[in-house]
């Protein structure tokens, strides 16, 4: 109301109204962020965020890169690998922070194929639990504890309650959760719109390598694809999605990065568009 | 030193196993088969007053009491129930051993030291009228006898009057005189030929050399008068290892509600850490047993995965588990103890990040480990070890993160062979059991064209391969011993990394070899999935 007596006195009395509105609206704004996130934050901000170290998606993300201390969705075919793939090369970077929790229903985890994603045998804990209330209990532990650097968790349902609860521990802590959960016979639409508390949301899938190198090369039958992912940010909290094709390289190939493994996007690459439910329509009909 | 004596346990046994309104009421006898001929076992003391004996014909003993039940004998139920007659004697004195000293057909027997528990219960003669008053409550009959040395203890509960079972300190030998020589638990060969020479009660045997008793009877009896006399010492080993460290409360109260539970066993806690702080230990493994008033115990324990003495730490671990205790009627009785406890180590462990490389960067997820496996088992929490073995799934092993020492984790392995070309070599998921698939291969030693998992059919595009892998003979000496060595041929996988045409990748292989045997083909399993 200081502010309104700065205003010259001749003023339009429609400019004056509107000056008003906006310090109204400022100020409101400002109440709203403030209990938004109460408790866990003195103050409103954007959580810390860590650079995937890949251009194209660090911009579009906002922060430049994924936010810490939240939790992620990762979703995926469960016959597949490729958004435990993804889940693992992002936990890798994280390794580099502090130990990495894995939670699953079997222990099928294989611990030689951890070290294409940079992740050592030692930085990561290895947890079954068969129910899922006991990965969910087991989920929280971890992300209660300010030790863990991140924690990535199997769960095939989540009710937006416990989303919740989960996003919740992952603030208190600042440890970064993420839930693998079957994509299935989901349609895209069907997985932008399950309701959950979750920062971000991507959907994985395995890149066939007649999608990404030329057709002489990809006719030839003995040479196998390197690690490549069709990626889709399906939801993003205060930022946009987008699609991309990634391709992951180890360690041992790569002479620039410490020895680190990295991402780099496929720029050629046809986008996946094939629907999973298309799949099952042609197996009725064949 | 207090000798109990259940002289009927395995009729009362019998008798409070049956519902009031069924239960037997007339003269009740277990039987046993000995040489071809039923006997009666062990007998009622209404059995008894009708002349009955063990050892007589089972024919015999129904003619005699045609109202006679009768249940076959079961040592091994009788054996049960005495074991866990002693862990409730647990609440007298924590040092209870089982008496072996004679047949099983005398029923049961226990020992209890006494010493320096008696004046919490308020004497011996109050401890042992609520033992006894509590064995009478769970319908056993028993006999408890109390004296300086176990000897003249178990004389007194067999054969003293009830009145003259507490025997003071120094009047063991003028008691014992005039018990028959059988107190002195001698075989009962022996104990008749005493009785024919007229030695029938010990008092005879005071005045006679020691060298002429040697002589005649054996080591035994001098032993064991020296012994009842308290002579020489008799040590008698607990029946459970003592834990050198407990904390106990007593109710006057039962406790009935549950959420009174936490903030006892946190007294008891705090109570059991200052003596560990004293001692200058840390507990690995806690347990805390609840006396219910029926009689009943409940034991619940926690284990952490290095020395500690933090209360909140330990109580949380307890939290999750106090809530599956039944408290039946209440309970009367907490005691906590400390079954395991080592040195508390100068720091707590670094669960150091090595991906990190920074060598100041230590977290302690010790915490976090004992929560997660003392709810989810210690074989759930694990880390993937890694092990020279050419077989894949033998090429990690996981270790329950609980039990993995510092030395462990600092132990470097070999990195194994990860990549040729742009793919890597080795899946991300491994099936502990390979999946069997149907594949369809054009050539013996090709990749398969196309193969069916888990009732979907997948087209192959690209694979890569094959890599053998032979069985580790060396590892199956006791195979090649006994002769029925299996042809490693048969055993050999050739492994595939495939990709069908939507870019799931997979790792196959196929056991056996084409041409080794006309009667078994090779057959195709799935074993990993690749990212």
């Amino acid at each position: 109301m200081q502010c309104l007596s700065l205003l010259p006195s001749r003023a339009p009395a429609d400019l004056q109204e509107r000056t008003r509105k906006r310090l109204l609206l400022a100020a409101l704004r400002a109440q709203l962020a403030r209990l938004d996130r109460s408790s866990a934050r003195p103050e409103p901000c954007a959580p810390a965020s860590l650079p995937l170290g890949l251009e194209a998606l660090d911009r579009t993300l906002p922060g430049q890169g994924l936010a810490q201390g939240v939790l992620h969705e990762l979703w995926g075919e469960p016959h597949q690998a490729a958004a435990l793939g993804f889940g693992l090369s992002l936990l890798g970077r994280f390794s580099q922070q502090g130990p990495v929790v894995w939670i699953a229903k079997h222990s099928d985890l294989y611990g030689p194929g951890l070290a294409a994603f940079d992740l050592a045998w030692r930085d990561l804990l290895a947890v079954t639990a068969t129910g899922r209330e006991a990965r969910l209990w087991a989920l929280e532990e971890a992300l209660r504890n300010p030790g863990v650097s991140a924690a990535l968790a199997e769960i095939d349902r989540l009710t937006l309650t416990q989303s919740r609860r989960l996003q919740l521990a992952a603030e208190s802590s600042g440890t970064t959760a993420f839930v693998l959960r079957p994509s299935g016979n989901l349609r895209q639409d069907d997985l932008v719109l399950a309701p959950s508390a979750a920062w971000t949301r991507w959907w994985i899938r395995p890149l066939p390598r007649a999608a990404i190198a030329a057709p002489v090369e990809a006719a030839d039958r003995w040479q196998l694809t390197p690690i490549a992912w069709q990626l889709d940010l399906l939801r993003c909290r205060g930022g946009q999605t987008g699609s991309w094709q990634i391709a992951w390289q180890p360690a041992s190939q790569t002479s620039g990065s410490q020895g680190k493994g990295h991402w780099h996007e496929i720029s050629n690459a046809v986008p996946v568009v094939a629907n999973p439910r298309d799949r099952s329509d042609q197996a009725r009909s064949a | 030193m207090l000798s109990l004596w259940l002289p009927t346990l395995a009729t009362d046994r019998i008798r409070r196993a049956r519902p009031e309104p069924v239960r037997v009421e007339g003269p009740l006898a277990t039987f046993t088969r000995q040489e071809g001929q039923l006997q009666l076992a062990a007998l009622c003391p209404i059995a008894r007053q009708i002349g009955l004996q063990p050892g007589m014909p089972l024919a015999d003993a129904r003619a005699l009491a045609p109202q006679l039940a009768i249940q076959p004998e079961e040592p091994a139920a009788d054996a049960a129930l005495l074991a866990k007659l002693a862990v409730w004697c647990e609440c007298y004195t924590p040092w209870v051993a089982l008496d072996r000293s004679h047949g099983e057909a005398a029923g049961g027997a226990l020992w209890l030291d006494i010493t320096g528990c008696a004046h919490l219960f308020g004497g011996e003669a109050a401890l042992r009228a609520d033992l006894l008053a509590g064995l009478r409550r769970q319908g056993l009959a028993a006999r408890a006898a109390i004296a300086d040395c176990p000897g003249a203890a178990w004389a007194a509960a067999r054969f003293a009057p009830a009145e003259r079972q507490l025997v003071p300190t120094g009047e063991g030998r003028s008691l014992l005189g005039r018990l028959p020589v059988a107190a002195l638990r001698l075989p009962a060969v022996q104990a008749a030929m005493l009785t024919r020479l007229g030695l029938s009660q010990i008092e005879a045997l005071y005045p006679l050399p020691r060298q002429t008793l040697t002589a005649r009877f054996g080591e035994l009896l001098v032993t064991r008068l020296d012994q009842a006399l308290g002579l020489v010492d008799e040590p008698i080993a607990p029946h459970a290892p003592l834990p050198a460290h407990r904390a106990q409360m007593i109710f006057a109260e039962p406790i009935i509600q549950p959420e009174a539970l936490l903030p006892l066993t946190e007294r008891l806690l705090r109570q059991l850490m200052v003596e560990l702080e004293a001692a200058g230990v840390g507990a690995r493994r806690l347990s805390l047993a609840c006396y219910r008033v029926d009689n009943s115990t409940a034991t619940l324990g926690i284990g952490t995965s290095r020395p500690c003495r933090e209360v909140g730490q330990l109580s949380r671990l307890f939290r999750e588990k106090l809530t599956e205790i039944d408290l039946g009627f209440g309970l009367e009785r907490l005691i906590l103890e400390a079954g395991e406890v080592e040195p508390m180590l100068p720091e707590p462990i670094a669960w150091r990040s090595l991906g990190g490389c920074q060598p100041d960067h230590s977290y302690d997820l010790a915490p976090l480990v004992d929560r997660l496996s003392n709810r989810l088992g210690k074989h759930s929490v694990t880390r993937l070890v890694p092990r020279a073995s050419h077989l894949p799934e033998r090429a990690q092993q996981p270790v329950p993160a609980f039990n993995l020492s510092a030395t462990a984790l600092e132990l470097e392995l070999p990195a194994p062979v990860l990549a040729h070309g742009d793919a890597p070599a080795r899946p991300l998921r491994l099936f502990r059991r390979p999946e069997p698939i149907e594949a369809i291969a054009p050539l013996p030693d090709e990749p398969p064209m196309m193969f069916r998992w888990r009732q979907s059919l997948h087209k192959v595009v690209k694979a890569r391969g094959p890599e053998r892998i032979a069985p580790e003979w060396w590892r199956e000496p006791g195979a090649a011993a006994s002769g029925q060595k299996t042809d490693p041929a048969a055993r050999t996988r050739d492994y595939f990394a495939v990709e069908d045409s939507e870019g799931g990748r997979f790792w196959l292989f196929r056991e056996g070899l084409y041409g080794i045997s006309p009667v078994t083909l090779p057959r195709w399993y799935l074993h990993g999935l690749f990212a």
